[in-house]
């Protein structure tokens, strides 16, 4: 016992930072020794209560590690202590730290420990007269969780400290809120967005510059904040406070959490659930944002919602500390950066900031601008537009998208019925006189059904004959099938007529269609004397 | 000939090209993956059809094709110029946008090239991926030879608010809009005056139009040109044509001496290479693809054209005759005669009409009018009508009995024949 305790003792204290391989191994071997699992905590519990302050963060990683990746035993063993370890540390680390236990206690999801343990922990450092934080594990099967924020202070803030006071003070009221309204993606977004302020604020030593649109990014939280009143808020419905310019919409994404605060962090809040909703899954928000380290391991190792993930074996990025943020990288993530930032994303997201109305990149007419390749630009024509007829590939976008789809199939069914009516068939029209185009409007295809030959059907030489219809109106179709009369030009009325159709309280029929519905045959019509018509024109409409 | 199912795969940004004869059919079918013909995208596990075409299915994201048939020549190519197409479509996606927070005109783009270079697909596909996004941009087809929108013979015009057909392109039945054509003949040094003043109408037309429907207006014009254009002769009626239809950006395609002397036009220009997969087409082959548009309008793929017996005196045909019909001598004093004028001229229903295409206007016959009045043209004045009248249809003539004075007319529909001029263009037609 006592020699599987120091061995991993003198492992332990080689996590003097915050190392990946280190944590992934020391995990290893805790799971290997499942069954002595309290002689593991002892020693990590030991080892916490001893190291320099410095080294504690890394140990909270592990455990954190521990309790998620292996779990069972874990948890018991973890949780006897837990109330006391955890406020022995978060009282002995500096006030950069203590701020960072809260990223723990931002985890959206359940919780592995039960509520007493937590409230403990919350009482705990309460005592330590520090907002309340939990140590929240996210056991990473819940929705995400939701929080509220409650009024802070808008002041103008001169120095880091007081940057971070109000930090600490608003990512509290939003933690008490959390539990209180568990489905609230959208604050649940806004605590990671703070959270990894906060953590930037606590590892960094930042300009006046910086402070100053950090301190206006928690600006842009907590007035929207400050309109709701604070005994609302937890019983708020499902979006309390909405504090995206942009219309945002929840998303059930779970994944891309971490990466719509990073660029809720970048480029102000503003940029809204587009920017979440377009990236899609968290693997995305390595490779797309890390392209500078310390951006990179902000992404991964401060945003609370992967801490659950990223501590796992599998994951890398963790190997960088969160203090790798130097005060240049953070004015990268300032607004200036943010086009580049956004342009690196796959093209719907970045279509959708550069115009609000319309997915279309900024692309001129130029020729520096025309051979320029985008990459990924065609997703716009495919996609991006979900709706799609099967039979002819058709794409229907648009908010109207769902019922021109649902015309355009009834469309196709019509087309194909009156194909396998043999006795049934189409004619091109003729084409539309001068005045007639310039007016005209897009109708569906005119499917003008003619008998193929005429004397086929003796007893319909009758042709019912509506008025003219004046060339000025666009609309004659039929009310009840829909389709189009067919029109043709009556040279004794020198004027365009309807055929075989009948004009009811200002509406078109068809004859046949308006008698079959009516079922009864005496209607409203004009038979044209017999010698007014041509062979031709007996023809009638089915 | 039984020719067996062949398999293509295509990685992405590759292009399945293939040629086949006119009276030859080739099945194409995606079996994977998302595909385009020139902006329009193919369904899955369709049997595509093609007669007489040399096209290029293109993809994006890779996909596999299954081809039946004969086939005079199938291949996949990689160079091609959609990159630039689809940059393109999104700048002028850029300019509608901005036309219409503006209520302003959109984009008007010419596309200019020598035969051959791939202007008709640029047309389509920027029109498809307009149409794609909902636009609804004017396809303006000012080549008299190319038939893209109506019969060859004619510039053209179309409001086209959906993808085109990928079998049987415009000419398929299937749009909510329709075309207005206005006829010329073939060769546009011939009348060169007449050409432009059918240009002019077509302008008219457009604008009217576009003064009525705001959409389309912001959605802008897309306008293929004809060859001839890029040649010597054709520069003066390519910079006239270019500022009648108030074109904000002329593309040209692989040739550098027009773009820069549009350039020193003053007008604005982008210069386009040409594609990779471009098949050269002779003149047996445009004789067929002729043919093959005139089937098409009658009979479409499931079309019925109407067939119907007349006799001569019911038809009155006219045909376009350069210069004056009078010799100067016989004209009033002062009088000059202008080589270049153009005129309806009449033509005695004989044989003569058999076996032609005439084109049928809107200028309807002397005779009795709505209020009784008895309505005679002077020949002036019927050539001024006929010269601004736009297309009704067409006819052909199938049989003709001089002794009967009968002939057999095939119309496109049923109804009875326009009481109006036809005139005797350049197309003839074996109905087959």
């Amino acid at each position: 016992m006592d020699a599987l305790k120091n061995q991993y003792l003198n492992s332990l204290r080689e996590l003097t930072f915050n190392s990946k391989p280190i944590i992934t191994n020391l995990t290893i071997i805790a799971e290997e020794n499942l069954s002595n699992a309290h002689v593991i905590v002892q020693a990590i519990e030991q080892q916490i209560s001893n190291v320099q302050p410095a080294f504690v963060i890394p140990l909270l990683y592990l455990m954190d590690s521990i309790l998620k990746n292996v779990g069972k035993g874990y948890i018991a063993a973890f949780q006897k202590n837990l109330v006391r370890v955890f406020s022995d540390a978060y009282a002995k680390v500096n006030d950069a730290d203590k701020a960072r236990f809260q990223t723990w206690k931002a985890t959206p999801g359940g919780y592995l420990f039960p509520s007493h343990v937590i409230a403990g922990i919350e009482r705990a450092i309460n005592v330590a007269n520090l907002p309340p934080v939990g140590y929240v594990m996210n056991n990473g099967q819940k929705p995400p969780a939701a929080a509220s924020v409650r009024p802070a202070v808008p002041q103008p803030v001169l120095n880091q400290a007081q940057v971070l006071q109000r930090l600490t003070a608003l990512l509290a009221q939003k933690n008490a809120l959390l539990l209180a309204n568990p489905n609230n993606y959208q604050l649940g977004t806004e605590i990671n967005v703070l959270t990894q302020l906060l953590q930037v604020v606590q590892t960094t030593t930042l300009d006046p510059n910086t402070l100053a649109s950090i301190n206006s990014k928690i600006d842009s939280i907590a007035p929207t904040v400050n309109s709701i009143p604070p005994n609302i808020l937890p019983t708020a419905p499902a979006r309390p406070a909405i504090h995206h310019p942009s219309p945002a919409m929840p998303t059930p994404s779970i994944p891309s959490i971490p990466i719509g605060t990073t660029i809720g962090l970048s480029g102000g809040v503003g940029l809204g659930s587009n920017g979440v909703a377009g990236l899609g899954s968290n693997g995305l928000g390595v490779p797309t944002l890390g392209s500078s380290a310390g951006l990179g391991s902000m992404t991964v190792g401060s945003a609370p919602g992967l801490l659950g993930q990223s501590i796992a074996p599998k994951t890398s990025g963790l190997g960088i500390l969160p203090n790798s943020i130097n005060p240049s990288l953070l004015a990268n993530i300032n607004s200036s950066a943010l086009n580049g930032l956004l342009s690196t994303l796959n093209p719907s997201t970045l279509l959708s900031m550069t115009n609000s109305d319309q997915k279309v990149p900024v692309i001129q007419l130029t020729q520096s601008d025309i051979t320029k390749p985008i990459k990924n630009l065609y997703n716009v024509l495919y996609d991006d537009i979900e709706l799609q007829c099967k039979q002819c590939a058709l794409r229907f976008p648009g908010e109207n998208g769902k019922e021109e789809l649902t015309a355009h199939l009834d469309w196709h069914f019509r087309k194909n019925r009156r194909k396998h009516e043999k006795k049934k068939t189409s004619s091109r029209e003729w084409y539309l006189t001068e005045p007639e185009w310039v007016i005209e409007q897009p109708i569906e295809p005119t499917e003008n059904q003619v008998a193929p030959v005429f004397f086929d059907q003796p007893e319909e030489q009758e042709v019912e004959v509506q008025s003219c219809i004046p060339t000025t109106d666009p609309i004659n179709k039929c009310e009840i099938c829909k389709e189009t009369i067919e029109k043709f030009y009556d040279d004794d009325n020198d004027g365009w007529m309807l055929r075989g159709a009948v004009k009811v309280n200002d509406l078109f029929y068809h004859q046949t269609c308006y008698n079959d519905k009516q079922d009864t045959p005496s209607l409203p019509k004009r038979t044209l004397d017999s010698d007014d018509m041509e062979p031709s024109k007996k023809i009638r409409v089915q | 000939m039984s020719v067996k199912k062949r398999e293509w795969t295509l990685k992405p940004n590759e292009e399945f090209r293939f040629e086949v004869e006119p009276k030859q059919t080739l099945t194409v079918k995606l079996t994977e993956g998302k595909a385009e013909l020139f902006g329009t995208e193919l369904a899955v596990d369709y049997e595509y059809q093609f007669q007489g075409k040399k096209l290029g299915i293109f993809t994006w994201h890779g996909c596999k094709l299954e081809t039946s048939g004969p086939a005079i020549s199938e291949y996949i190519g990689s160079e091609t110029m959609m990159n630039e197409h689809l940059n393109m479509h999104f700048a002028l996606e850029n300019l509608r946008i901005q036309a219409k927070k503006e209520n302003r005109n959109g984009p008007r783009v010419m596309i200019v090239g020598s035969s051959d270079t791939g202007k008709t697909t640029l047309a389509k596909t920027l029109i498809n991926y307009g149409t794609r996004h909902q636009r609804t941009p004017i396809l303006c087809d000012i080549d008299p030879k190319s038939g893209l929108i109506s019969l060859p013979g004619t510039i053209s015009c179309m409001v086209i608010t959906r993808p085109i057909d990928v079998e049987e392109e415009l000419n398929a039945n299937i749009y909510k809009t329709s075309p207005i054509a206005y006829y010329y003949g073939s060769n546009i040094f011939d009348k060169q005056e007449f050409y432009l003043l059918l240009v002019n109408n077509i302008k008219d037309s457009i604008e009217k139009k576009l003064d009525n429907d705001d959409k389309i207006r912001s959605d802008g014009i897309i306008v293929d040109t004809p060859c001839e254009f890029v040649e010597q002769q054709g520069i003066e009626i390519l910079k006239e044509a270019i500022e009648l239809l108030k074109i904000d950006c002329v593309i040209v395609i692989g040739n550098e001496r027009i773009s820069s002397i549009l350039t020193q036009a003053g007008k604005s220009v982008i210069k386009l290479q040409k594609s990779g997969g471009i098949a050269s087409r002779d003149k047996i082959w445009h004789r067929q693809i002729q043919a093959k548009r005139i089937k098409e309008y009658f009979y479409g793929k499931d079309l019925t054209p109407f067939s119907q017996t007349v006799s001569f005196n019911d038809i009155i045909v006219r045909q376009i005759k350069k210069g004056m019909l009078a010799p100067s001598s016989a004209l009033p004093i002062g009088m000059e005669t202008n080589p270049n004028s153009i005129n309806f001229v009449k033509i005695e229903t004989s044989e003569i009409l058999l076996h032609s295409i005439l084109v049928v206007s809107f200028v309807p016959l002397p005779g009795t009018d709505d209020e009784g009045n008895i309505k005679l043209y002077t020949p002036e004045e019927e050539t001024e009508l006929l010269k601004k009248s736009n297309v009704c249809g067409f006819v052909y003539i199938s049989e003709v009995d001089e002794v009967k004075r009968k002939m057999t007319v095939l119309g496109p529909n049923p109804g009875r024949l326009p009481k109006t001029f036809f005139v005797m263009g350049e197309l003839k037609w074996l109905d087959s």
